[in-house]
């Protein structure tokens, strides 16, 4: 059980996320996050 | 804005795209790397490395000219690695974290066609048990936080993990 886990958390690429498409869409649901985290977020990457 | 437009925005203004991608994900990212390293790392920990996330979402696009068929799927899959090398740093670094906790999320060096084994053989599982084992396994997420949000008990989904390893590994055995 632990090599599924092991190498569950290195299968995918960028090119295959979309495979699992819902998957990652269901997994928003409930996610949120502050204004002030936003912000901040957005002024270090941009 | 949809995936579409915002692809579009980043091919045609990148910065711009960018800042529309932070604000449309910040949140779904932040939610997977809590997931990944809650009480392992501070917040300002976790923003900065959602940063990074974003960042290497934008790297990745420009090397591709974002074609991307899932922005949201690629900056998981990116979230992912940061977490992974996150953690890794952490118990480099010696700091207290048991072993049990790290093990669950370390990589071994896979070939890449098991890459591609593994991907089939769990979309052969079906939904839910797919969501399911990309929750728990991928995502880090526990048994009683994918039950509410499936609106499933605890126990079931504990049941289909137990008859998805089996089948999982009947479909992979079945492929040999």
């Amino acid at each position: 059980m632990k090599n599924v886990r092991k190498e569950l958390a290195c299968i995918l690429t960028e090119d295959d996320a979309a495979e699992f498409e819902n998957t990652f869409a269901d997994f928003e649901t409930g996610a949120c996050v502050t204004k002030n985290s936003q912000q901040r977020i957005l002024s270090s990457v941009i | 804005m949809k995936d579409k437009e915002l692809l579009e925005l980043l091919r045609g203004e990148p910065q711009k795209g960018l800042a529309a991608v932070v604000e449309r994900y910040s949140a779904y990212v932040i939610k997977i790397a809590r997931t990944k390293l809650g009480g392992l790392c501070t917040n300002e920990d976790i923003e900065e490395l959602v940063s990074d996330v974003f960042y290497g979402f934008y790297r990745h696009g420009c090397k591709c000219g974002f074609e991307i068929r899932s922005p949201r799927g690629c900056l998981a899959i990116i979230a992912e690695r940061r977490c992974i090398d996150l953690i890794d740093r952490i118990m480099k670094n010696g700091e207290s974290i048991s072993i049990d906790e790290i093990a669950d999320f370390l990589p071994d060096e896979i070939p890449t066609d098991d890459h591609s084994r593994l991907t089939e053989a769990l979309k052969r599982l079906g939904e839910p048990d797919t969501s399911i084992f990309i929750r728990k396994y991928f995502l880090g997420q526990r048994t009683a936080d994918i039950a509410m949000e499936l609106h499933m008990k605890p126990n079931t989904v504990d049941k289909r993990i137990s008859r998805g390893l089996v089948r999982l590994r009947k479909i992979l055995e079945e492929e040999m």
